[in-house]
């Protein structure tokens, strides 16, 4: 059985998918830019300092993009039930549960090598770039595992 | 999570009923991505999903889902016993 649909749900499902991609390369851009200026502030280039405050008219102006690419004309409202079935949805709560327990562990193991990359920095630089390195590793494990356990075996529609 | 195998006819009962992943997804106010999983043996649902899932089918829970009688370790995800 292989009706193609292009309903609503599969719209929603479809941008909800790609925001966690965008999430998920905004985290790694974002996190790899704070950890560059984190452990080289002497050698921060313009363009770093200038696109981090950028930053939100770049995300707004990518979440419309993407909101009218995948949704063509329609509006992301939480209270219709079409978008409570794709944001409460039990495969999705479970991957997410996954994904935040694997996510913490990894964080937990890696603050021993990232003590060990910070541990000649000066002590505030230091504090800095281990909180920026276990948010962006923290975020960037949950949201690829997420991905990840989300996957689809069979394409059916 | 169950030492038991569980079953599902999921896919065969929407045949039956000339209805896709999507469709039978709908109904049960679910996305098509958990009705896959389900149909796949991902995915254990919880009792209240397949409650639903019976109810759009317009058949009960036993119809669809039973345990395997080996008792074979499942590989499948059960729902979080919180939801």
């Amino acid at each position: 059985m292989t009706r193609s649909i292009d309903s609503r749900p599969e719209r929603y499902l479809r941008f909800s998918h790609r925001t966690m991609v965008a999430l998920l390369i905004l985290t790694v851009v974002v996190g790899g830019v704070c950890l560059t200026m984190a452990l080289r502030p002497a050698e921060d280039p313009r363009w770093m300092t200038s696109s981090v405050a950028m930053l939100p008219i770049l995300i707004v102006a990518g979440l419309v993009a993407l909101q009218k690419a995948t949704l063509r004309g329609d509006r992301w409202d939480p209270r219709s039930p079409e978008i409570q079935a794709v944001l409460q949805d039990e495969w999705r709560r479970i991957n997410m549960d996954r994904a935040i327990r694997v996510a913490f562990f990894v964080v937990l193991i890696a603050q021993i090598p990232i003590g060990l990359l910070v541990v000649r920095l000066p002590s505030l630089r230091a504090v800095m770039t281990m909180a920026t390195a276990t948010l962006t590793l923290g975020m960037a494990t949950l949201l690829t595992l997420f991905l990840f356990f989300s996957r689809q075996e069979q394409d059916e529609q | 999570m169950s030492s038991d195998r569980l079953r599902n006819t999921l896919k065969v009962q929407r045949a039956m009923r000339d209805l896709t992943q999507a469709e039978l997804a709908s109904l049960a106010g679910v996305t098509r991505r958990s009705v896959n999983a389900i149909e796949t043996g991902r995915m254990v649902p919880s009792v209240l999903l397949a409650l639903k899932l019976a109810h759009a089918l317009g058949t009960s829970i036993d119809a669809i889902f039973s345990l395997d009688d080996d008792g074979t370790v499942a590989d499948a995800v059960p729902a979080s016993i919180n939801d």
